[in-house]
């Protein structure tokens, strides 16, 4: 008997342990870092009574460094558990919300806002206000998902592979409308979108929060109830009916979470990858393939990875900030070869 | 319709075709509780289709599917499952889950304590608790095969009321001496705990020596129904497989199948080594 073949699984209130402490560090972290100067001592004193009377501080605290902190780390937890689920669903485990349209449709959408804002789509501008880009960036997130699930239906069943042939289809057709609203675009356009497209967490407001945080707070809340079924579903799709699932109301539900969640993180925040991809990938080597944990793993690993690329990202090059996008990328991909290469050598 | 509260499984006319190709024609068959049914016929006669319409997998398209006296089409997806549950021919599991967690995901019901006893009782029946903690993708084709195997028991163990299994070469990675383990045991469920058994077999002695029916299948239809030793014949052997063979009736009381070559071409392997030297 081999015993290095054997596998010992981390028991999971450890795990659930460190990564929480590891959230609560990094979030500290994360408020105390930045441009303006703010001790850990004068965060908690603040964070404990918010009337010391240092108007300034106060102000950085809870109007920019909180907010910041918050979406940032709701946007990790939603790309992770995206890419969990789907890596479930698709039973491979390199899909990610990218796949199935979801970063491709609000790149599209928010692009043709900031090329075409002052012309053909000035209307829109007008009546969305600051919320042009944002609105725009979801509904494109949503549509070219849902786009995607209705080209793979047939007369109520859906087929897996063919949406994932019809994600990359739309995504490659997202690109080309893009690559074309990217060419008409003038100098100040190009800078707009091509920031947008490194995403950033540079702009989070409380009013980011309120309109996006319930849609990325209700696909955390619900995705733990997809934990069993997708278990099952790493068998494949026959056997997960056999152990008495709902095939058809896992897989709306499934892909209605991730497009719901991943689209309203996009939104507000652009465009960043690896996130879905890395922490499912990593958090399965150390608590198993099983989603009940990997899940709510996935949302505190992705959370505190996203808002400690950001610290980074804020001081790194100081006073300026690198978009977080361009940050998670510079990290992950690296860090993804190194896995690879890893798991060549095993 | 009026059935009999033992039969638990009742296929009627059931006709199938996939792209235009006919699957099943008219493909009929009965299981009773406590019965071990083997499902014999030769390689595309059909017999997976039957198998996966009544698992549900494939749509019914002409006939009629009942389990337990209700159609296959009124059961809830949750209850029947329950109730009947299904080996397909290959399980893929793309992710890293060890054996033990594995057959963790047929246990739906019961304290961690119960599920924990019941994963460990089924590993050690089928003979994989050494590999238990191990990633089922580093394990052989039969290792894969029993934990699978394990999982779908796991899935009726504590069920009361009728209970079925639906069987696709669940051995055919198996050496013999794990076949006979596998079949004593599906033989026992059976006779000892009312479990009405379908299995899809190649092997015809292993049907022969444990199933209690079989049921040919050629060209998408069910064609001989009895115990093994009315259906296996050299008649039926050369008919429906093209096989020429002997039948001899054992001590034991079941009948063994001896191949002597296809139909057409003179084959007897001894002989012919023996008058090339």
């Amino acid at each position: 008997m081999t015993t290095e073949a054997t596998v010992r699984r981390l028991p999971p209130a450890p795990v659930y342990a460190v990564l929480l402490l590891l959230s609560l560090a990094v979030a500290l972290l994360s408020l105390t870092s930045g441009a303006y100067p703010l001790p850990v001592r004068q965060v908690l004193a603040l964070l404990a009574n918010s009337n010391t009377g240092d108007t300034a501080a106060q102000m950085v605290l809870f109007d920019i460094r909180m907010p910041r902190l918050l979406l940032g780390f709701l946007t990790g937890a939603v790309l992770a558990v995206s890419g969990a689920i789907l890596q479930g669903l698709f039973r491979n485990p390199l899909a990610d919300p990218v796949l199935i349209g979801v970063s491709g449709g609000a790149a599209m959408a928010a692009v043709a806002v900031i090329v075409l804002g002052s012309t053909w789509l000035s209307g829109w501008t007008l009546f969305a206000g600051r919320w042009a880009i944002p609105v725009a960036a979801f509904l494109g997130a949503t549509g070219t998902t849902l786009l995607a699930w209705r080209i793979a239906s047939r007369s109520g069943q859906v087929s897996v592979a063919t949406l994932l042939l019809a994600g990359i289809a739309i995504n490659a057709i997202a690109a080309a409308i893009t690559g074309l609203l990217t060419f008409h675009a003038d100098d100040g356009e190009l800078r707009s979108l091509t920031f947008w497209n490194m995403g950033s967490l540079g702009q989070a407001r409380w009013d980011d929060l309120v309109v996006a945080g319930p849609w990325m707070l209700l696909a955390l809340v619900l995705a733990p109830w997809l934990a069993r079924p997708l278990d099952a579903f790493t068998m494949g799709e026959a056997v997960a009916g056999h152990l008495g699932y709902s095939v058809v109301w896992i897989k709306r539900g499934a892909i209605l979470l991730v497009a719901l969640g991943a689209g309203a993180a996009v939104a507000v925040t652009g465009l960043i990858g690896f996130v879905g991809l890395v922490v499912p990938h990593l958090l399965r080597q150390l608590v198993g393939a099983g989603h009940r944990l990997l899940l709510p793993g996935s949302a505190l690993a992705g959370g505190a990875l996203l808002v400690g690329a950001d610290c980074i990202a804020r001081v790194i090059v100081a006073p300026a900030e690198l978009p977080i996008g361009l940050m998670m990328a510079l990290l992950g991909g690296p860090f993804f070869l190194f896995l690879l290469m890893r798991m060549r050598v095993n | 319709m009026v059935f009999d509260v033992g039969r638990v499984l009742q296929i009627d006319d059931v006709s199938l075709s996939l792209g235009g190709k006919t699957v099943l024609s008219q493909a009929s068959l009965s299981l009773q509780q406590g019965e071990l049914l083997a499902l014999l016929g030769p390689n595309g006669a059909g017999k997976s289709s039957l198998l996966k319409v009544a698992s549900g997998d494939l749509e019914l398209q002409s006939g009629r599917v009942h389990i337990a006296g209700k159609r296959l089409q009124v059961w809830r997806r949750s209850e029947l499952a329950r109730h009947r549950a299904v080996m397909p021919q290959r399980v893929e599991v793309n992710f890293p889950f060890t054996a033990r967690e594995i057959v963790a995901l047929g246990c739906s019901r019961g304290s961690p304590e119960e599920r924990n006893e019941l994963i460990e009782h089924l590993l050690r029946r089928l003979e994989v608790a050494a590999l238990a903690d191990r990633l089922i993708s580093t394990l052989s084709g039969g290792e894969q095969q029993r934990v699978q195997l394990a999982r779908v028991l796991a899935q009726l163990w504590h069920s009361s009321g009728p209970r079925l299994l639906l069987l696709d070469e669940c051995t055919s990675a198996l050496d013999p001496a794990q076949q006979q383990l596998v079949f004593g045991l599906l033989r026992e469920l059976a006779s000892d705990q009312g479990y009405a058994i379908l299995a899809v077999v190649h092997d015809l002695n292993l049907a022969a020596a444990y199933a209690d029916r079989l049921v040919v299948m050629s060209r998408g239809q069910t064609r001989t129904d009895g115990c093994p030793g009315d259906v296996l014949t050299p008649a039926m052997l050369e008919r429906v497989y093209g096989l020429r063979a002997r039948v001899e009736q054992l001590p034991e009381g079941y009948p063994m199948v001896v191949p002597l070559g296809t139909s057409g071409v003179s084959f007897a392997p001894m002989a012919a080594a023996m008058g090339a030297g």
